[in-house]
Order: structure tokens, then C-alpha cells, then sequence
């Protein structure tokens, strides 16, 4: 099963994503704040990440960077809020591989899924799946 | 002596010598011539003897009229009396009782010099020696002075046994015998210490009299029915600057004096008295010499004569100039209030004090609450509106001075007739009014103002919905996003004909549920935001409404890694107030807070974590609410004016200035204090307190 980490400061959100993504057939991890998310992705080394851009300590565009950097071809998406075209900008730049805007829609969630298996194929690092 | 000496010599001698006859004879005749002689002596001697008795009987003469003079005088006369040489022969019993010696230690044994002074009797050898180049020492400076014919009783002082001095009038007397010789002296004394004191009080309230006279505000006269006067004292020129001289003997009519219009009905006060009682008062003006108008009340008394007819009047004046201009200047004041009261722009009561009853209103009165003036007079005050505030203020009236004393009260609702409301500010002052406590109320209608000050809060308040629109759209996105996933996931599940698990069914259902609350309790509080204000009051627990505020920013305010801490100390008492207007304080107060954190993040490396602390507590009486930020601060010039509408050291565009004037006009509003302390580069903290509801 391909490992799939979540980051967002919101628990409901973070609970639905686990829904979701179990249908997907991941094994999903959450992750309440950056600093966890950063912990918990040391740790499985999942093979895609979806982060929060707005959070309170380490926000998603840090830990976009930190992930980057300790496994550069890890797949991130980042969330951002309706209307943050800059920050999905700031997180392009950063090498996101794709951004969602809240309230997430099944269709961009499933299309960033795609994007970032794509890119994962492309790059040639895959999952246990 | 001398005359029987020779012959005795020359018979001894002879006898001698011849033993004749002629011897014996011539013996013989000597011996008659002895017997003569001795005969002589004798005779003389009887004489002699008799002269003595003569004096003896004199001096029993003298001293039975002394002690007569003694008895007539009931022993309070001295009387004593001596020999030539001083010495005393009488000492009578006025002389003991005023000496306190007894007879028999004096008489015959001591001399006056005991009871005079020496340096009195210094004194008057002095003056003897001077006057009359005498020696005299000792006792003969008595006899020198009575010698001196110095009979007019004069002053001396007497010394008791017991050492006390005293006055005493004395007379000098020289006794003679029969022959004009100085025999002794007498002295007559009487004590005089009683009148001395009696004439120091005559003297000493005849001198109270004269300064009575003289500092009485009142001008002691005596008048004359045809208007001429006499005066007593010089007052009289310093009331009306003509001199007393100047009205003596007729000179000058006290009624050309007297004011025109005054005359006449002076005149008649003397008139009626002159018809029934005889004292009277009245009051007129003069004209003084310098042309002043000088206020009189004049109290004379109508003195008659032994047949009837008005002799003279003996009165007083006194100066009430100042009486007078003080009196009219009341008058003008109350003639003026009245004006004011009648003619003012706002509506006017006068109250009774202990039940708030109206007693008067003036026409605008009327005109404001729509009752005639006949239908507010005696009617409560608590028809109009709350008396709450007015009984606390009158309970406080009596610990404070005027105008300390008043109460003001703002945005207070009152009713016009037929219960339609409108917004007063209301001014209560404790008054007199006819020996009665009363209380003057002014109210001044606001609500025009208030409508203003709601619209101009209202547009405050939309800059700051706008400002905070972002955040608020994250935060309501939260909520929607959850919902969104939880209906996606059961869609998708449903049109890829999956079986939903249980438990997650559940966790979708109650996601949504949950969440729809979060969000609608979100708008909730928009809308409560947005409402127009509503000044009536209603109790507030203040730590709610930090708890309302924060919970609408603190999505906001942590996504700017501001960390916010709230101490609220429980069971706060209640203040009596607004809801939404406390909330909004608050919000104002925080988003400032904000402000200057992003304000010092932007402008330097903020060194401390950048914090916002909200405290309640209770200080005294006081619910109290502090704000603080370590953030920008504000600069001291700039701290008195922070209260001031449209004031604002924010960035162009990102404040109205409004916040914490209207946080101040508020409290203000609740009867709170509200104070601003601030350090620049060291961050700000507003305290807020509100009395307890």
C-alpha cells in the first residue's frame, strides 16, 4: 500500500481526508501541525504529501522545503485557501507538484492524486503498492 | 529749777557761817522766800498737773470721738493716733481690722512707719526735702508732712500684718495741746481697695461702651421729627462722607439725604409708628457726598415727651449697602435662571428630592415629552424615564460639594407621551427651592446624535469586517471544507456502488453536523457584529465576550504565530451594558493589538515572541479587563491623542481611527474608565473598568 502523509491543522478536514484517501487505498498518516508532519514523514518516508499552507509554527510552504530537501522526489501537494494564487505560486516555485483549493472537490483531489503518481512514475521512485 | 537754786545755795552757805538771829531771821525769810518759791513750784507743778490732766482729758475727748468715728464707719476707718514722739496712743478697731494687728501689740509700742511702704514714705522725704529742704528721718517725715498742712486726703498704701498690700485714702492730722503745741499725730485712713476696683470696672466699661460705640456697624443718632439729626460718632461720615459737624445744630436735613423714591414711604413707617408702636425699622437709600447710593436700614425709637408730645427719636443706622446689592444681585440671578429656565433650548425639571415628584417644568419640557405643563406637574420623574441613576447620584450629592455633585447620565431611554422613546443625556444638580430639597434635572435630546454615532460605528465597523474578511473566509472555509470532503466521499462511494463502513458513515454525519454548527455559529456572530447598535443595557459577563471575540480571531491571529492568552478570572460579577458594543470594544482593542505586533514583526527582529494577553479580574468595585501586546507601542506624542475619532497611527488605509474612540465613548457610555499605557518598541496595554452591574 502506497504511504500517504497529511498535514492540516484541522482535525475534521484531517478525518475526512483518512476517509478518502482509505477508499484511495492508501495507508494514510495525518499530521496535526508542520513539526509533526516533518516528524511522521522521517520516519515512513511516504511517497506523497498533502500539506496545509496556512498553519500556525512551521506553515506548509516550509514544510514543502524541508521535505524537499530530505527527499527531494517525494510528490507534495499543498492546500491552500480559495483565492491564495500566490502562495499555490510561492509553492509551484518550491516544487509542489500540484495545489487544492478548500473546500476540496473530489475531481482536483483525484487529479492531484494523478498528477502526483505521474510524477512519481516519471521520476521513478514508487510506493509499495 | 533755776529760780530756786540761788537762793537755797546762799541759805546753806549762811547758815553756816552765822547762827545769829538776824541770821535766823534773815533765814526766816529765806525760808518763807523757799516756801514761796517752793510754793510756786507746787503751784506750778499743780499746774503742771493739771495741764497734763487737761491733756489727758483732750486726748480721751479725741479717742472717744475716734472710736465714735469708728463705730459710724462700721469699722472699716483706721484710726490711729500718737505722741510727739511717734509712738502710738490709739489704734482703733477699724485700724485692726484693716491692719490686722491687735491693739495691744501697737499701742504704746511701735509707730505708723510699720504700715506704710518705705519707698512711699521715701517718696514723700524726698519730696519734703526738695519742697521744704527738711531732714526728717524716720517718724518725723509724718510729722513733717501733716506740718505741711497737706490735709486733702491723698493715696497710700497700708501693709497688712500678713504682708498684702492695699489702698487706702489718709489724712495727716497734727493733734495739739492746749497750748498749740504739736502733741502727736492722727492718721485716718479708709480702705479704699473696693472703689479702686469698682472705679477700674466704671472706667473699663465706659471704655467697652466707647468701643462698642465706635465698632458697631450701627451710627447711634438722635433725630428729630422735622428731619434734623444729631450724631453720636464719627460713623456717620464714613456711611455717607459728611462729618457729624455737618448735621449739628440743624446744619443739614437727615431728608435731603434720602432717595427721592424712598421718602415718602419712609415718612410713613414713622408715621404709623407714631400712630401705634413707637419703635420702628426701615430701610431707604441716601445719597452720600461722593453722589454714592448707599443703602440705610434705619431702627428708631420715638422718645415722648412729659406731656406727649414727640420729644426726639433715638435710632441707629446701619450700612446694608452690601445686604442690598447682594439681594439684588440674587434677584437679577433668579430673574436671569428663571429666563434661562424658561427660554433654554432643553427641557428642564425641578424634582423633590425624596420622591422625584416634578414640581416644575419649563416649556421645552413640554415641547420634548409632549405634556402639558399642568399634566408633568406632579407627575414622577420615573414616568419619563429610569430614576436609578438619580437616586444613586442623590445619595452621593451629600458627600460631594456642588458642582461635584451633580450626576450626568448619557444615552439614557426616556418616553415622550404615548411611550415613544428617544435617547437623553441627563444632568441632575441638588438645589433648594422654597426651603425644600429639590433637584434641577436637564436632559438634552441625543438620539439624533446617537443616530450619527451608530452610523459612524456602523461604517467602523464594516472597515473592520472588511479588514477582517480574509481571516473570516478562512475560517468559514474550515468548516466548509470538512463538509464538502464528508458529502464528496458518500457521493463517490455511492456512484461506485461501495459499500460504506459503518463507522464511517457515522464519522461523515457527524463531521457535517458538527461543522454546520461551527460555521453558522461563524455568521452568527458576523451578523451580531453587524447589527446597529442598541444602547438599552442588559448584564454582560465580560470573559464571555472575550471568549466570543477570540473565538472569531483566533484563527487569524494564530496563522500569524501571535500567541494569545486569556486570564480571565471566574466568577466575575456582571457590568451592566451591551453586548455587542463590550464585543466590539474587545475586537477593536485585539485587532489593534494585532496591528502593532505585524506593525514591530515588519519593522524589526522581533526579539520577543510576539504575545497578546487579555486579563479580567476584579479591582475593588471594578470589573477590570486589560489588553496587552508586546508589540510596536505608541509614541508618547501621540498617546493623549489615541481617544480622539479618526486618530490613528496605523499605515494609510488600514485604520479609520475610529477604535479606540469609540472603545472610549463606550465605557464611558457604562460608566467605566478606560486608560492607555504604552512604551514605543516595548508594546501597549489597555485597561478598561466598569462598575459592577
Amino acid at each position: 500500500m502506497e504511504k500517504i502523509l497529511v498535514i492540516d491543522d484541522e482535525k475534521p478536514t484531517l478525518s475526512m481526508f483518512r476517509l478518502f484517501l482509505d477508499a484511495y487505498g492508501y495507508r494514510v498518516y495525518t499530521a496535526e501541525n508542520g513539526a509533526e508532519g516533518i516528524d511522521i514523514f522521517r520516519k515512513e518516508k511516504p511517497a506523497i504529501v498533502l500539506t496545509d499552507i496556512k498553519m500556525p509554527g512551521i506553515d506548509g510552504l516550509a514544510v514543502l522545503q524541508q521535505i524537499k530537501k530530505i527527499a527531494p522526489k517525494t510528490a507534495v501537494i499543498v492546500i491552500t485557501g480559495h483565492g491564495d494564487t500566490d502562495l499555490a505560486e510561492q509553492a509551484a516555485a518550491l516544487h509542489a507538484v500540484d495545489f487544492i483549493n478548500k473546500p476540496i472537490k473530489r475531481e482536483a483531489l483525484e487529479a492531484a492524486l494523478e498528477k502526483a503518481r505521474q510524477k512519481l512514475a516519471a521520476t521513478g521512485r514508487n510506493g509499495d503498492a | 529749777m533755776e529760780v530756786l537754786s540761788q537762793p537755797y545755795q546762799e541759805y546753806v552757805t549762811a547758815n553756816s557761817h552765822y547762827r545769829t538771829l538776824a541770821e535766823e531771821n534773815a533765814l526766816l525769810r529765806r525760808e518763807i522766800q523757799v516756801a514761796r518759791k517752793a510754793a510756786e513750784l507746787t503751784a506750778n507743778l499743780v499746774v503742771k498737773q493739771f495741764e497734763e490732766t487737761e491733756k489727758v482729758l483732750h486726748r480721751f475727748q479725741v479717742a472717744n470721738a475716734m472710736r465714735k468715728a469708728v463705730l459710724d464707719s462700721a469699722s472699716r476707718i483706721s484710726i490711729i493716733a500718737t505722741d510727739k514722739k511717734g509712738e502710738i496712743t490709739i489704734f482703733n478697731t477699724g485700724a485692726e481690722n484693716l491692719l490686722g494687728y491687735l491693739a495691744e501689740e501697737i499701742v504704746g509700742r511701735k509707730t505708723p512707719e510699720l504700715f506704710h511702704l518705705q519707698s512711699e514714705l521715701d517718696i514723700v522725704r524726698d519730696s519734703l526735702s526738695f519742697k521744704y529742704g527738711s531732714r526728717a528721718k524716720g517718724c518725723d517725715v509724718f510729722f513733717e508732712y501733716a506740718a505741711q498742712k497737706q490735709l486733702a486726703p491723698s493715696e497710700w498704701t497700708y501693709m497688712r500684718k500678713d504682708g498684702t498690700p492695699f489702698p487706702v485714702r489718709m489724712t495727716i492730722n497734727t493733734l495739739r495741746d492746749p497750748d498749740g503745741d504739736i502733741s502727736g499725730l492722727l492718721f485716718i485712713a479708709m480702705d479704699i481697695a473696693e472703689v479702686k476696683r469698682s472705679e477700674k470696672a466704671l472706667k473699663e466699661s465706659e471704655r467697652k461702651y466707647r468701643l462698642l460705640v465706635r465698632n458697631l456697624p450701627n451710627c447711634v443718632y438722635k433725630g428729630y421729627i422735622d428731619g434734623a439729626i444729631d450724631f453720636f460718632d464719627d460713623k456717620i461720615e464714613q456711611i455717607t462722607g459728611y462729618s457729624k459737624e455737618d448735621f449739628l445744630s440743624r446744619r443739614k436735613n437727615w431728608f435731603s439725604l434720602v432717595h427721592n423714591d424712598d421718602l415718602a414711604s419712609a415718612q410713613e413707617k414713622v408715621k404709623q409708628a407714631l400712630r401705634a408702636d413707637d419703635h420702628y425699622i426701615r430701610e431707604y437709600r441716601v445719597q452720600s457726598k461722593s453722589g454714592d447710593t448707599i443703602w440705610i436700614q434705619d431702627g428708631g425709637q420715638i422718645i415722648y415727651g412729659e406731656n406727649g408730645e414727640v420729644e426726639f427719636i433715638t435710632g441707629a443706622f446701619l450700612d446694608i449697602t452690601e445686604r442690598k446689592l447682594a439681594e439684588k444681585a440674587l434677584h437679577d440671578s433668579e430673574e436671569k435662571y428663571r429666563s434661562l429656565f424658561d427660554s433654554g433650548p432643553n427641557p428642564i425639571f425641578v424634582l423633590d428630592r425624596e420622591t422625584l415628584e416634578i414640581l416644575d417644568a419649563n416649556p421645552m419640557a413640554e415641547d420634548s415629552y409632549g405634556y402639558t405643563k399642568d399634566e408633568l406637574t406632579g407627575m414622577l420623574f420615573s414616568a419619563l424615564g429610569p430614576v436609578d441613576e438619580i437616586y444613586k447620584g442623590i445619595a452621593a450629592f451629600d458627600k460631594m460639594d456642588w458642582p461635584r455633585a451633580c450626576v450626568m447620565e448619557s444615552k439614557v431611554r426616556h418616553y415622550q407621551k404615548g411611550n415613544k422613546p428617544f435617547y437623553v443625556r441627563v444632568t441632575a444638580c441638588p438645589t433648594r427651592l422654597k426651603d425644600r430639597d429639590a433637584i434641577i434635572l436637564a436632559t438634552t435630546d441625543i438620539t439624533e446624535m446617537l443616530e450619527k454615532e451608530a452610523q459612524l460605528m456602523q461604517a467602523s465597523k464594516m472597515t473592520t469586517l472588511g479588514e477582517m474578511s480574509a481571516g473570516i473566509a478562512h475560517e468559514l472555509n474550515q468548516p466548509l471544507n470538512a463538509i464538502k470532503m464528508g458529502s464528496e466521499y458518500l457521493k463517490m462511494m455511492v456512484e461506485n456502488q461501495k459499500r460504506i463502513p459503518e463507522e464511517n458513515l457515522v464519522e461523515v454525519s457527524d463531521r457535517i453536523n458538527e461543522q454546520v454548527d461551527r460555521a453558522s455559529e461563524i455568521i452568527n456572530h458576523l451578523r451580531e457584529f453587524g447589527h446597529k447598535p442598541d444602547f438599552a443595557k442588559e448584564k454582560v459577563d465580560i470573559n464571555q465576550a472575550v471568549q466570543v471575540v477570540h473565538g472569531i480571531m483566533a484563527q487569524q491571529i494564530r496563522l500569524k504565530n501571535i500567541q494569545v492568552t486569556l486570564h480571565l478570572e471566574k466568577n466575575l460579577p456582571p457590568i451592566l451594558a451591551r453586548n455587542t458594543r463590550i464585543e466590539q470594544v474587545i475586537f477593536n482593542l485585539l485587532t489593534n493589538a494585532l496591528d502593532a505586533l505585524i506593525q514591530r514583526q515588519k519593522s524589526q527582529s522581533a526579539a520577543a515572541k510576539p504575545a497578546i494577553r487579555v486579563c479580567s479580574f476584579l479591582e475593588g468595585e471594578w470589573v477590570t479587563l486589560t489588553v496587552s501586546d508586546n508589540g510596536a507601542g505608541i509614541a508618547k506624542e501621540a498617546l493623549d491623542k489615541v481617544f480622539e475619532p479618526f486618530f490613528t497611527t496605523k499605515e494609510v488605509g488600514s485604520g479609520m481611527g475610529l477604535g479606540l474612540s469609540i472603545a472610549y465613548g463606550t465605557v464611558k457610555d457604562y460608566n467605566g474608565v478606560i486608560d492607555i499605557q504604552s512604551a514605543e518598541g516595548r508594546g501597549t496595554t489597555v485597561k478598561m473598568q466598569f462598575p459592577c452591574a
